[in-house]
């Protein structure tokens, strides 16, 4: 049986054991889901007559909550008692911490995601404008739930891979790319065509992170070089060996920058050039792939990267 | 006064005797599998081997009271000792994850293998079930067993002052013999 929960170790030392696949899919979830409504959101508002942003726009919009709730299982399951605080969320206090924060975002947004299904299957009316400003607020709501997921690792200070400033960033824009490639496969699927804005703008989503994985890897090898603070040098120095020659690297250069960020970014060229639905599903579902490898890295390789003297 | 841990792991080195999980077990009816105190080594077989004990240092500003999303963590005013509140506690482990010492400890049991509620050195004030029969919760004298049974004195506790103090000299007599090039005082 798959273990959902990793366990960890430097010699006997077991730090961040309580972390593992399972808050991996929940930030991969958390990030999909957002950026699925983004996706949504953006082809609701150019969908005009065309049929592929019109059923984008559903699939994106309809649908986010849904895996949204799938990224909280994930979490349920492994964390069993945060269902107490999901069933009464007033729980969630100290809005010094993300994940507190977090929790309100997506409560918050699951709400406005619900009153917008009901008005979908017509058991509620709202005027066109109305629902445009609730679809936008949403959408804010939607970008926050894709930056919660980074800022929640932030919060573990002691962690430098979690603590880079690009990650954030990469998380975000990662979510996006993710969002938009589900929807590129569910309207190829649907109305066997693919929407050339939105492989376009995967395309430049993907080349935002390569730019910002190779910040992300100069940030660890900067921080790895700091002499005001050793423990957290050693402990970056490790991380970028982790990622870059040791156990995650294959999963890493592989996986990751290969298989989920070069390689789909060839595709999405090669079908732009010349239309290939084959090349589109291939590519987008390598993106969703990638997002997932990265979010479980970032897991991962934090956690076996100790800070300590 | 601040209350507070530090390991001498400099002057007097841990012989990982172990004495002080033992004893920590013991007094505070710590369940197998929670560690509020450890023994860990680091370089193990290179140069640099060194045993450390690693328990919650009581932090001035503690990382893990910061996430905690329900407040469960909380510092006494008084003495400093960073204590948590069990029956709020959600278990989700953030505080885990944002300490750097590892000193939340989860029990492995219950649904789906977490019993949800962290643990983790209280400073022998409270034991791992920090209510009595009655129900009430139990407050004894700051008085952490680890430091008293340390056969090395590796483990140093007391107020925050006096024991850097104290870790100084022995750290300056240690240089001044050129036994040591730096030391790294953390909390």
């Amino acid at each position: 049986m798959l273990n959902y929960t990793f366990f960890y170790g430097l010699g006997d030392l077991e730090l961040n054991k309580y972390w593992g696949v399972a808050i991996a899919t929940y930030l991969f979830l958390g990030g999909l889901a957002g950026g699925m409504y983004i996706a949504g959101y953006f082809a609701h508002l150019y969908r005009n007559r065309n049929e592929v942003l019109s059923e984008i726009s559903k699939f994106g919009i309809y649908l986010s909550g849904i895996i949204l709730i799938l990224g909280l299982l994930s979490l349920i399951y492994d964390h069993p008692n945060v269902l107490i605080a999901v069933i009464n969320p007033t729980l969630f206090r100290n809005l010094g911490s993300w994940l507190a924060v977090g929790s309100w975002i997506i409560l918050f947004f699951l709400v406005i995601w619900f009153g917008l299904l009901l008005e979908y299957f017509k058991k509620l009316k709202l005027p066109e404008r109305l629902k445009l400003a609730v679809m936008s607020v949403n959408a804010f709501l939607a970008f926050m739930v894709i930056l919660y997921t980074a800022l929640l690792l932030r919060g573990a200070e002691f962690v430098p891979m979690w603590k880079s400033n690009a990650l954030p960033a990469l998380f975000v824009v990662s979510g996006i790319s993710t969002g938009i490639a589900i929807c590129t496969i569910y309207g190829a699927l649907r109305v066997k065509k693919a929407e050339k804005k939105f492989k376009l703008a995967d395309s430049a989503l993907i080349l935002i992170e390569i730019v910002l994985i190779l910040y992300f890897i100069s940030e660890l090898s900067s921080m790895s070089n700091l002499t005001n603070y050793p423990p957290f040098s050693v402990a970056a120095a490790k991380t970028l060996d982790l990622i870059l020659q040791g156990e995650y690297s294959g999963l890493f250069i592989y996986g990751f920058v290969g298989f989920g960020l070069i390689f789909p970014l060839l595709l999405y060229a090669l079908s732009i050039l010349k239309k290939s639905l084959v090349a589109d599903l291939i590519s987008s579902l390598s993106v969703i792939a990638g997002g997932y490898i990265f979010r479980l890295i970032v897991v991962a390789a934090a956690a076996k990267a100790l800070v300590f003297p | 006064m601040p209350l507070k841990f530090l390991a001498d792991v400099y002057h007097s080195p841990c012989i990982k005797c172990r004495g002080c999980e033992a004893i920590c077990r013991n007094y505070n009816q710590v369940p197998e599998g929670v560690f509020r105190i450890k023994v860990v080594t680091i370089n193990e077989g290179r140069p640099g081997q060194l045993n450390f004990p690693l328990q919650c240092l009581h932090c001035n500003d503690p990382p893990c009271m910061k996430v905690c999303p329900v407040n469960a963590i909380w510092k006494r005013e008084e003495d400093g000792v960073v204590l948590v509140k069990k029956d709020i506690c959600i278990g989700c482990g953030y505080c885990a994850s944002a300490c750097p010492f590892g000193a939340p400890q989860f029990r492995k049991g219950g649904v789906m293998g977490l019993d949800g509620k962290m643990d983790k050195c209280t400073y022998c004030v409270q034991p791992y079930d920090p209510k009595d029969e009655q129900g009430k919760e139990i407050f004894r004298e700051p008085k952490p067993r680890c430091a008293m049974v340390c056969p090395t004195g590796t483990i140093v506790a007391g107020e925050q002052k006096e024991i850097v103090e104290m870790l100084r000299k022995r750290a300056a007599e240690k240089m001044a013999m050129g036994q040591l090039e730096r030391v790294f005082l953390f909390f």
